[in-house]
This record gives C-alpha cells, sequence and structure tokens, in this order.
C-alpha cells in the first residue's frame, strides 16, 4: 500500500531524517518495500527563445533556455505548449527519472545534425500528475534552483502491512506507527461535522435503514449530504489521491477514497434520488435494506453484471440489490456529475464473508481488502463523519444534522489486560522497565493505568488483534526493539527417553545410491495423468489422488511412483547432451486408502475419525540409468539390483531376489519384481518402446523402485563381527547342463539348499551355449566354496557335497552334469 | 673351515633369495625401463552427487542435532484442520488465503507449511521436547522465485521458561554455524498466527558483509525465515499446558538456504534436474 509522507505529516510530528523514518517503521514491524523520493535532480529553466527545426516536419523545436549559469542551453522538444519566459522543468544529462532504468544523456536527433542534452519534462515524466501532452508549467522558481523550490515533492512509501494489522492500511495507522518509532504521538483528526456545515433537517422521514443480516453486517451507518455541485477536486486532494496510486473521479467520491485511506474505513456514497428511483414504483421514503443476495443481478461501477447469492450481502433499495456490500458498488445508485444529493454508507460487514465474495466474484478492491481483515466496529460513525463534512465544504451543500447508526450486532468488547514488568522481562528474557513499556504503549493508542510493576492495558478500539498477554508483550518487544534481547540458548532439561542420535535411512540410502555413480534429482509430487500412466513403477495398478485445484494439466494428480519423474528428468539430461545419465531420487508417494491406523501425534478428540482417512506416503526409491544399446541396458539392470541388493544388506533387511514378472511400462522379458523375505518391495526392467516414445526418450533406459520402509526390518539385528575362519575352505568348480529356459535364481536356491551349511558360497561365473550342446541346453558353471567351522574338510566331504549338489540341480532345473 | 663355507653357502644363498624375491616382484633390475610419468592426470573416481536441498538439510540437522534436537516427520497430505485450524488459523482466517492451498477435498489439502507437524509433534511427545521438521511443503504459486513444491525445517523447543532471548540466541547459533562465524543477526517483528510475538530473522549480507550490495538490494541484510513463540493457543491444541510451558518454534524455506549459502542465482535450478548443475556438488 502507498503511503504519503507529507499526507503522514497532517498527523504527526515527522521531521527526523527520511531514513530514519523508514527504519522506525521496519524496526517496529512495517515493511517498507520500496522509497520514492520522487525525481531529483531536476532543476527549473526559463524558455528564452525558441525555433523551428527546418528539418522537422513534426513542429520540433530549439529551445534555448536559462539555466542559471549565464550561457543558455539549447534543447530540443516536441512540446507544442512553450512561450518564450515560460518555467518549465529541465532534466539535465545523468538525471534519473522515475520508471526509468537509465539515466538521461545527450540525444543525437535529425541524423546526428544536432544533439538535445537533456530534456524538459512532462508532469507524467516527473509524477507530478497525469498529463503527458506537454511540457508542465511551474508557477515560480529561479532558473537552475532545484525542482522541489518551486513544486511540492512528495515522498511515497510502498509498505507492507501484515494480515492482523489492518488498522496500519491507512495514513493514519502508519502515522501512529511512525511517530511512536521516533518517540512521537499521533493527532488524530478531527471528525466531527462543523456546525456550520449542519442543516436543521433530521434524516427521519428521508431514509429508513432495515439491517435483516446482523451476522454479515454488525454495524450500518448513514448521513445524508444535499444540494452538493459535483465537481473535480481541488488540487492538493487530486495530488494526494495521486501520490498513493488512485485516479481522481470528482470531488464526492475522491472524499470517499480519501477517507477510506486516511482513516482505514471504507466508505460507499450512492446518488440519493437514483437510491429512491432505483426502489420502483413504491416512490415513499428510500429504504436501505441489508440482507443476503437473492441471486439477483447487480450492475456494478465497472459495467459488469455479477449476481450476488445466499452467500453475499447485499445493499438494497427497497427490494432491489444496488451494491455488493463490502465488495463495490453499484452502476445504476452511483454518483456523477448530475447528482445533487448524497446517501453515505460507512458499515462494518463480516470479514469472512466479504473475503469469500471478493473470491468467489474475482474482485479485489481497497474496500474488500480492508474488509476482509475484519475491520472494527468502532470506525464508521468518524469516518462518516469526516466524509460527510469533507464533501459539504469541497461540493457545497449541507450534512443532515443526524445520522442513523444501527448497531446490529456490536462486536465483543476488548477486555483490558493484565500484565506485569516481571511477566513481560520473563518472556523477553532481558530485564524491561515497567514504565517505558508503559510509555510505549500509550504511544500506540493503548490505555495503561500503572501500580508499580504491575500494568492493566486496555487495547484502542482500533487494534482487535490485541487481546491477550502475549499480545502485550509482543508490542512493548517490538517497541524497544528486539535488539535489546540477549542471545542465549535454553537449558537442557529435555528427558533422554525417545533421543538418540542417529543417521536417518534416507541419508544411509542416498550415500549408497551417491557411491554408486548416481546423482540426486528431486521431481514434483504431481505429475499428469499420461505420465502416471505411461509407467507405473511400484505405484502398480493404483489411481493416483486429484487435486481439486491442480495449477495444470501436467500438474494434475499425485504421484504414485517416483518413476515417471526420474524418467522425465534423465530424458530431459539427454536432450541436453549429457551422456549416461543415473539418476535417483528418494521421496513419498500417495496411495490412497493404504493407511493403517491414524497418523502419529492426531488429536485425542477423534474428530479425524469422520474424515476421508489420508492417503499412505510410502518412502520410495527410483533409479535409473540410461544406455545406449540392449546389453548396456541389460548391465544397467544388473547394476540397479545390485544396487538394491546391496541397500537390503545394509538395512539389515536380508536378500531380495527378482523374480521375472510382466510390469507394465517395461519391457517384456526384461523385467521383474523385487522380493525381500516373502514380500513384494520393487520392481526393475528396462522402459518399454512405448514409454520411452511418451517421455521423447533417446536411447535405453534401465529402471527400478523400490519402497524402502518394507527394506527397513522394525527390530534390526545388531552389527556383529566374527573371528575369520580358522580352517581353509576347499574351493570346486561344478559344471552342468541345463535347459535354455532354466533360471538362474531357482539353480542358486537348489545350490544352497542341498549344500546346506557346509557350502559357504556359490557364484554362478559362467554361461556357454555351443553346437556340442545342442539348441535346447546351456552350460553353467558355479564355483563352490565349501569351509567347516571347526575342522578342515576332506576332498571326500567336498565331493559328497558336490554330488547332492548335483542330484538337487537335476531335480529342481533338469541339469546334467558335464565331465 | 666349516666357518668359512658356511659363510659362503649363506651369502649365496642370500644373493639367490634376493634375486628371486626382485624376479617374483616383477622386475628386470633395470629400474629406470619401469619409470612412469606421475603426472598424467590418473581416471577420476566415479561417483554421483547429492542435490544441493539434501546438503542443506544435512548441514540443519547436524546443526540442530547438537543442540539436542531430533528430526520427526508428518503427512505431506494432511487435514485442513492441522494445516490450519489447530494452529490458529480458524476457517475464514484471511490468512487462509495468502497461503494458495492446494486442495483434495474439502477436508484434505497439502500442506502448506511444515507447522502441523508442531501440533502433531506436541501430542506425541509432550513437554519438553526439542525437535526439527525437515519436509516438502506446496503452495499454489509458481513464478522465478516461487515454487509449487518447496523444502521447509521447522523448529520448535518446548519448556519451561523458554524466552524470546532463546529463540534469538539459538538462531543466531544456526546462522554462525550455517554461514560462518563472522555473521550479524538481526530480529525484526512480524506476524504470523501460531507465534506470538513473532519475528523474522535477517542475517548479515555475504556478498558486502552488510555494507549494501545487489543481493541485499542495498540494505545489508537478507532475509533469512520466521519465526516466534509459540502462541498458546497451539501449545493448548497440542494438549500443553501454556501456563507450566511455554517454547519457541521457526521455520526456514531450504531453498532461500541453498541459495545464500552456495551462491545458486537462481531458484529455479534446484527443480531442473539437470546434472551439469547438480553434480558439482
Amino acid at each position: 500500500m502507498k503511503i504519503s509522507l507529507e499526507w503522514l505529516r497532517d498527523y504527526a510530528v515527522l521531521d527526523a531524517p527520511l531514513d530514519t523514518l523508514v527504519q522506525g517503521l521496519i524496526d517496529t514491524g512495517t515493511e517498507v518495500e520500496h522509497v520514492s523520493r520522487g525525481p531529483a535532480g531536476i532543476i527549473v529553466a526559463r524558455i528564452l527563445a525558441l525555433a523551428p527545426v527546418p528539418e522537422s516536419t513534426k513542429g520540433v523545436l530549439f529551445a534555448d533556455i536559462d539555466i542559471g549559469r549565464g550561457e543558455p542551453v539549447r534543447v530540443l522538444t516536441g512540446a507544442a505548449n512553450l512561450n518564450v519566459g515560460d518555467l518549465v522543468p529541465y532534466a539535465p544529462p545523468g538525471t534519473l527519472l522515475p520508471g526509468w532504468d537509465e539515466p538521461l544523456g545527450v540525444r543525437a536527433m535529425f541524423g546526428g545534425k544536432y544533439q538535445s542534452p537533456g530534456m524538459l519534462c512532462s508532469a507524467v515524466e516527473l509524477s507530478l500528475g497525469e498529463d503527458a501532452a506537454g511540457i508542465h508549467h511551474l508557477d515560480h522558481g529561479l532558473p537552475g534552483a532545484p525542482l522541489h523550490e518551486a513544486v511540492t515533492l512528495d515522498t511515497v512509501l510502498e509498505v507492507e502491512v501484515t494480515t492482523n494489522r489492518p488498522d496500519c492500511l491507512c495514513h493514519v495507522g502508519i502515522a501512529r506507527e511512525m511517530a511512536a518509532a521516533v518517540g512521537e504521538t499521533v493527532r488524530e483528526p478531527d471528525t466531527e461535522v462543523p456546525a456550520g456545515l449542519l442543516s436543521a433537517a433530521s434524516m427521519a422521514r428521508r431514509v429508513e435503514v432495515d439491517v435483516e443480516d446482523a451476522e454479515g453486517c454488525p454495524r450500518f451507518a448513514m448521513r445524508i449530504i444535499e444540494n452538493v455541485a459535483v465537481a473535480p477536486s481541488p488540487e492538493w486532494l487530486q495530488r494526494r489521491l495521486r501520490a498513493v496510486g488512485l485516479r481522481p473521479i470528482n470531488n464526492v467520491v475522491d472524499v470517499t477514497n480519501y477517507v477510506a485511506r486516511e482513516l482505514g474505513q471504507p466508505l460507499h456514497a450512492f446518488d440519493l434520488d437514483r437510491f429512491s428511483a432505483a426502489q420502483g414504483s413504491d416512490g415513499g421514503t428510500p429504504r436501505v435494506v441489508v440482507r443476503r443476495g437473492r441471486n439477483e443481478q447487480v450492475l456494478c461501477l465497472d459495467g459488469v453484471k455479477r449476481s450476488v447469492g445466499p452467500e453475499d450481502i447485499a445493499v438494497c433499495a427497497g427490494e432491489v440489490a444496488v451494491s455488493i456490500a463490502g465488495v463495490i458498488g453499484g452502476a445504476g445508485t452511483a454518483v456523477d456529475d448530475a447528482t445533487r444529493n448524497v446517501l453515505l454508507e460507512a458499515a462494518s460487514w463480516d470479514g469472512p464473508t466479504v473475503r469469500a465474495t471478493s473470491k468467489r466474484l474475482g474482485v479485489r478492491t481497497d474496500a474488500s481488502t480492508l474488509f476482509e481483515k475484519g475491520l472494527s466496529d468502532t470506525l464508521p460513525p468518524g469516518a462518516l463523519d469526516r466524509a460527510a463534512a469533507l464533501i459539504a465544504e469541497l461540493a457545497g451543500g449541507h450534512v443532515l444534522q443526524d445520522r442513523v447508526d444501527v448497531r446490529a450486532r456490536p462486536l465483543p468488547v476488548i477486555a483490558p489486560i493484565e500484565v506485569s514488568g516481571a511477566i513481560l522481562s520473563r518472556q523477553l528474557g532481558y530485564p524491561v522497565d515497567t514504565t517505558e513499556a508503559a510509555t510505549a504503549l500509550a504511544r500506540l493508542g493503548f490505555g495503561v493505568e500503572q501500580r508499580g510493576d504491575e500494568l492493566t492495558v486496555t487495547p484502542p478500539h482500533f487494534r482487535r488483534d490485541v487481546s491477550i498477554v502475549e499480545d502485550v508483550v509482543e508490542e512493548v518487544g517490538r517497541s524497544l526493539g528486539y535488539e535489546r534481547v540477549p542471545s542465549t540458548l535454553p537449558g537442557r532439561r529435555t528427558p533422554v527417553s525417545g533421543l538418540a542420535a542417529d543417521t536417518p535411512v534416507e541419508d544411509r540410502v542416498k550415500d549408497v545410491l551417491v557411491g554408486a555413480g548416481f546423482d540426486e534429482a528431486i521431481s514434483w509430487s504431481f505429475v499428469s495423468r499420461p505420465h502416471a500412466a505411461a509407467v507405473a513403477g511400484f505405484g502398480g495398478a493404483r489411481s493416483p489422488i486429484p487435486l481439486r485445484n491442480p495449477l495444470s494439466e501436467d500438474w494434475s494428480v499425485l504421484r504414485t511412483s517416483l518413476v515417471p519423474g526420474v524418467v522425465e528428468a534423465v530424458a530431459g539430461n539427454l536432450r541436453r547432451g549429457v551422456e549416461d545419465v543415473r539418476l535417483f531420487e528418494l521421496g513419498r508417494a500417495f496411495w490412497e486408502g493404504e493407511r493403517r491406523g491414524q497418523v502419529a501425534g492426531s488429536t485425542p478428540d477423534g474428530a479425524d475419525a469422520k474424515l476421508p482417512p489420508l492417503p499412505a506416503e510410502p518412502l520410495l526409491l527410483a533409479a535409473a540409468v540410461s544406455a545406449p544399446d540392449a546389453s548396456a541396458a541389460a548391465a544397467g539392470i544388473r547394476h540397479l539390483q545390485a544396487v538394491v541388493g546391496r541397500l537390503a544388506g545394509d538395512l539389515g533387511a536380508g536378500t531380495v531376489d527378482t523374480m521375472p514378472a510382466t510390469v507394465p511400462g517395461l519391457r517384456i522379458g526384461r523385467s521383474g519384481r523385487m522380493v525381500c523375505n516373502g514380500r513384494d518391495v520393487g520392481v526393475v526392467g528396462e522402459v518399454d518402446a512405448d514409454t520411452a516414445a511418451h517421455f521423447e526418450l533417446r536411447g535405453r533406459l534401465a529402471v527400478a523402485e523400490v519402497q524402502l520402509d518394507a527394506l527397513i526390518p522394525e527390530h534390526p539385528a545388531p552389527r556383529r563381527y566374527l573371528a575369520p575362519p580358522r580352517h581353509p575352505a576347499v574351493v570346486q568348480d561344478l559344471a552342468v547342463t541345463v535347459p535354455v529356459e532354466a533360471l538362474a535364481g531357482d539353480a542358486l536356491r537348489a545350490v544352497r539348499e542341498a549344500g546346506g551349511t557346509l557350502l559357504e558360497s556359490v557364484v554362478l561365473y559362467d554361461e556357454y551355449r555351443g553346437e556340442n550342446l545342442g539348441p535346447a541346453r546351456k552350460g553353467w558353471t558355479f564355483r563352490l566354496a565349501f569351509r567347516a567351522p571347526d575342522r578342515t574338510l576332506t576332498s571326500a566331504d567336498a565331493q559328497s557335497l558336490q554330488d547332492a549338489i548335483a542330484v538337487g540341480l537335476r531335480v529342481r532345473c533338469g541339469a546334467e552334469v558335464r565331465r | 673351515m666349516g666357518q668359512v663355507v658356511n659363510a659362503v653357502v649363506e651369502r649365496v644363498t642370500d644373493a639367490i633369495e634376493e634375486r628371486r624375491a626382485a624376479l617374483a616382484a616383477g622386475g628386470t633390475g633395470d629400474e629406470s625401463a619401469e619409470a612412469i610419468d606421475l603426472t598424467w592426470p590418473p581416471a577420476p573416481l566415479q561417483r554421483g552427487h547429492l542435490h544441493p536441498v539434501s546438503r542443506v538439510f544435512r548441514d540443519v540437522r547436524r546443526i540442530f542435532s547438537q543442540l539436542g534436537y531430533i528430526a520427526v516427520s508428518g503427512p505431506e497430505v494432511e487435514y485442513d484442520r492441522y494445516n490450519f485450524t489447530l494452529v490458529n488459523m480458524p476457517p475464514g482466517h484471511p490468512s487462509r488465503d495468502t497461503q494458495d492451498t492446494f486442495f483434495i477435498d474439502d477436508a484434505r489439502l497439502l500442506r502448506t507449511h511444515t507447522s502441523p507437524v508442531q501440533v502433531r509433534s506436541m501430542l506425541i511427545r509432550g513437554a519438553p521436547q526439542r525437535v526439527i521438521v525437515p519436509g516438502k511443503a506446496y503452495r499454489r504459486d509458481y513464478d522465478a522465485t516461487h515454487f509449487p513444491m518447496f523444502f521447509q525445517v521447522e523448529g520448535m523447543c518446548i519448556d519451561k521458561g523458554i524466552a524470546l532471548c532463546d529463540l534469538k540466541g539459538t538462531l543466531e547459533f544456526f546462522a554462525r554455524s550455517m554461514f560462518g562465524v563472522d555473521r550479524a543477526i538481526r530480529l525484526r517483528p512480524h506476524h504470523f498466527e501460531f507465534t506470538e510475538p513473532s519475528i523474522e530473522l535477517d542475517v548479515s549480507c555475504a556478498v558486502c558483509g552488510g555494507e549494501g550490495c545487489r543481493l541485499c538490494k542495498g540494505s545489508g541484510w537478507l532475509e533469512l525465515l520466521g519465526g516466534g513463540m509459540v502462541h498458546p493457543n497451539v501449545l493448548r491444541n497440542g494438549n500443553v499446558d501454556p501456563a507450566v510451558y511455554s517454547g519457541f518454534a521457526f521455520g526456514m524455506g531450504v531453498e532461500r538456504i541453498a541459495i545464500l549459502a552456495y551462491g545458486i542465482e537462481d531458484g529455479r535450478l534446484l527443480y531442473e534436474n539437470d546434472v551439469r548443475f547438480v553434480s558439482q556438488g
């Protein structure tokens, strides 16, 4: 919100340097985003001579100007409103004009034939007004003098006010904060209507007010100003409105905007005669009704027709809705040049209702921005009187002597808060001087009664955000300055139960992946439906949870698998020309209907039981290896299997076996399920051609996804170090032939079962195919190591074990020993 | 005589052994023929790389674990009441709008901050406790500096007699540990519904050291995080008695820390999964 410094000075002595004033606001909690000091470096110039540029067809002139340096300066100008003797603003080279990125230079014109050093400025170029047509004329000033000696230049602050402080969304509010920060006190404007502006007539019988919706409208106040002459506002008012970014309209509307920016209470002005007319044929006393909408149309001030329903509040002329309360007024009852009598409204509207209406209609106005934050119901009468008096003063006419003021639902009065220097000191962490705290609170408008260390603090009527001790602690803390707060670490009394230093599983997993050559990816938790459907990873057939309000179709559902994101990330890197991409991602997916039990830390009232359950959020790991061809892709799959095996071992989960299986999105014959302790924990394989095409993937891609929480045993076995074996191993090779369809996993299981405890290890290290075996057989060689813990095995022991293994292999896999 | 013979035999045997050992080691006796060019760069040892966000998480965890904090988590799909109502933003509260929320249905949403874990952790662990909550949050906002998914670390300390000075000290310890011991901090008053008083923490600019530069927009300070003293209503919602216990809480954006700590010029790089970017770490 834009705040004019000149305007602020109406309410407080703010003579400190600008930097001090701005820093004071920042230090006490009002963010100042930008300070616009007006144009700097502009000087006053007097036109000495004007002559047409011979080459110009558009009336460009040479202007010789006096800038107080003796020698005149010659600039070029296209303006048609200049006469010799005029005083005008001149921006010399090097000036940075408001809104320009670069300083002015010397401009070469007409093919470089003439030079124009700097320029004469229009009102728009100086942010002094809206007139862009000609050069701005100055009333007075000495040639060469800085511009601010000739015109009033305002400093405008762009402030950001937190949602709890709607009282600061106006000049009096900011003046109060700024004044308090520099040790001054604000003087609020006198809002009473001067007797001279009042007429003897009363509101009675001139208007009836009926607030049917007390919930939506805690307070509704009105005044009538008669016999006004609508005209442009005086220059001072126009300038102030422009300074804060508002467009002047006429003296009635401008006053309502001005008072809103002054006091933080929006107002609305109706044309009283149009209001009566809108009421229709009954023609009696104008009747103002505040009620909920009845799905009726209101033609708004901006020319748009909008419908108001039961969730909106309408201000009605009799039965006819003419204004959308708190958001935007109606066109049919608006004030314009023909208006003679003004019906002025100042109301309190229910914040959440205004917020909902503004959101639903997509209309945010100055008024709705204020009302939605929940304004105090103490504001309307003062703002109403202030505006009525200003209208009568500027537009003539008289204010009827009384006002209508309906308090349909008085907001609860904020009770005084008992606090003490001891409490303040304890909560802020340093010894707070009670009297100093009391003074600071008083400057902010609080009523303070001090009895020794005790304070009774009554928040001012406009501070509905202050109601508990902690709120007062904040007011004192921020006023006295947080630089006074020392830096300490809290004492250590936390019980050790439930505390243990731990390397989180995520970190251990990431270390394994990074060590294995994978870079970490982070992809969005939302995906497009086509991506989710193209490759489902370990998410399988689960249907993804749709977002009600996604940012785009590309991000419309929650992921059930990390694979689509990782595949897309790999594809992007390949497109960027990176080769051999290895990526992994560790994160959560969302599986609807699979959460068992309530989330830890649910409220004991059981309120969640009535709500749809939260989805399960499995911790998944997806990894991918890009490959130029089929054999590299096969190696990639092997590498992924090895990584998962390593992880399962490190986490204490045991071994992971892969079972060939059809996995949607992965190549048949090159995909499988990963199983650990009899439970499916993941999938692995190579992306199939359709999926590759969907993701515009170059080359081939091996992927794997495992559910990490399934690999973390509930009671991990403690780490053990055993003494190295004392007896030698007997190592033998066993060569067999098996049918070509035999699976290594089956064979190795058979070997281990038959080998028993004396088989220390088995490696399948060679596969052989050849004409001598025929097309139906392949040759395998196992390297077997036998060892007993308590004796040296004889070759006879080893032979009998190998024979048993050969029998097992024959039974399970149809293996024949090759001699 | 015998002694001389033995000595000769010994010497010959030693010579044979020596030569055998040299041959076994692959030597030819001519060592200069086996010289290698040690200035030839070795093939680099290949490994992958953590994402910068993961690095920040590790640093933050390490720093707070030194102060006795444990890391906890909560669901990313949350109930409206935990995300808003229980952290002092009842239905209709204007601050709900500022948090552009992704909704799933009337009751469920993607959490807009890690703060709901404050209440959940209080309900699980009671008082006293010290936790940090590293995790994802979501807001319906996407431009050069806002991402629909982002990372936060929430921190909370509940105990008897916790005061604002403890929050300031803790954050100063964090800022100095994360960004260097010569960094200064300042607290600015701010407003959050779930803390009272509320503050924002600025840290002195790394680039200019407080003189004012482009990064800090001339102020000498960089905004780092928000926090405050846990609001009594939030303590009550966590079943902690505000008459006995008090606490502080804070929340920081991990992207912001990464940008400041690692000099990342554009936060969008963190979400592009470009290995040429990630593999610098």
